[in-house]
């Protein structure tokens, strides 16, 4: 039996649990970083997750003609800043507390050089993100309008 | 808002909750549920309810005066 309450309710059960899993890989590349000092090559498994999941996002949404834009002008741009202060703080944290319990900052410096570079091809790739979302809501309202 | 057109027309038919859901292919709390205002069922569902209960969309699912 296809009960479709039953199936949106379990794709909505499914969708907050990979919310949560992506969350917590992003919590687990910190943790790896700054705790426990670990290169890019060592946080691999969760680089590649979190880099991928967009792709595959992307590519599903250009399947099914969706385009992410109306959702991400919906959200505020206030709850991102504050969101982003909070992250750039416990960051900040984390990189002191490694710099006081490593000592010589070479290792140190590693893992934040990576960090920082993932954060910066983050936020590029969400911007670039933006601007291609936008086109394609442009093509999509283009190619269905009356 | 609870949906008593549903249950009425269902009830003039004799049929239950059970019946309906089979018919329609769902389960049975989901009946209930929409007849308890608690679920919007798609669009599809409300014509497949339609037509198992022979009645028109607006006959069962539009608040207004059909």
């Amino acid at each position: 039996m296809k009960d479709e309450r039953m199936e949106l309710g379990f794709l909505k059960i499914r969708a907050e649990l990979c919310t949560i899993i992506y969350l917590f890989l992003a919590l687990s590349l910190c943790i790896k970083v700054f705790v426990f000092g670990m290169s890019g090559k060592e946080c691999f498994a969760e680089t590649a997750v979190l880099v991928m999941t967009p792709i595959y996002q992307l590519v599903r949404q250009r399947q099914l003609d969706l385009s992410g834009y109306e959702l991400l002008k919906k959200q505020s741009t206030a709850k991102h800043l504050v969101v982003c202060v909070v992250v750039a703080g416990v960051v900040a944290l984390a990189a002191y507390w490694r710099f006081q319990q490593v000592g010589s900052a070479a290792e140190w410096k590693e893992s934040i050089v990576f960090f920082v570079a993932f954060a910066a091809s983050f936020v590029a790739a969400r911007l670039v993100y933006l601007r291609y979302e936008k086109k394609r809501k442009e093509e999509l309202d283009h190619r269905y309008e009356d | 808002m609870k949906n008593l057109k549903m249950k009425a027309a269902r009830a003039v038919l004799d049929y239950s909750q059970e019946d309906l859901a089979q018919i329609v292919g769902v389960t049975r709390q989901t009946i209930g549920m929409i007849e308890a205002g608690k679920y919007n069922p798609t669009l599809n569902l409300c014509i497949a309810i339609c037509k198992a209960l022979h009645k028109t969309l607006d006959e069962l699912f539009w608040e207004g005066e059909a």
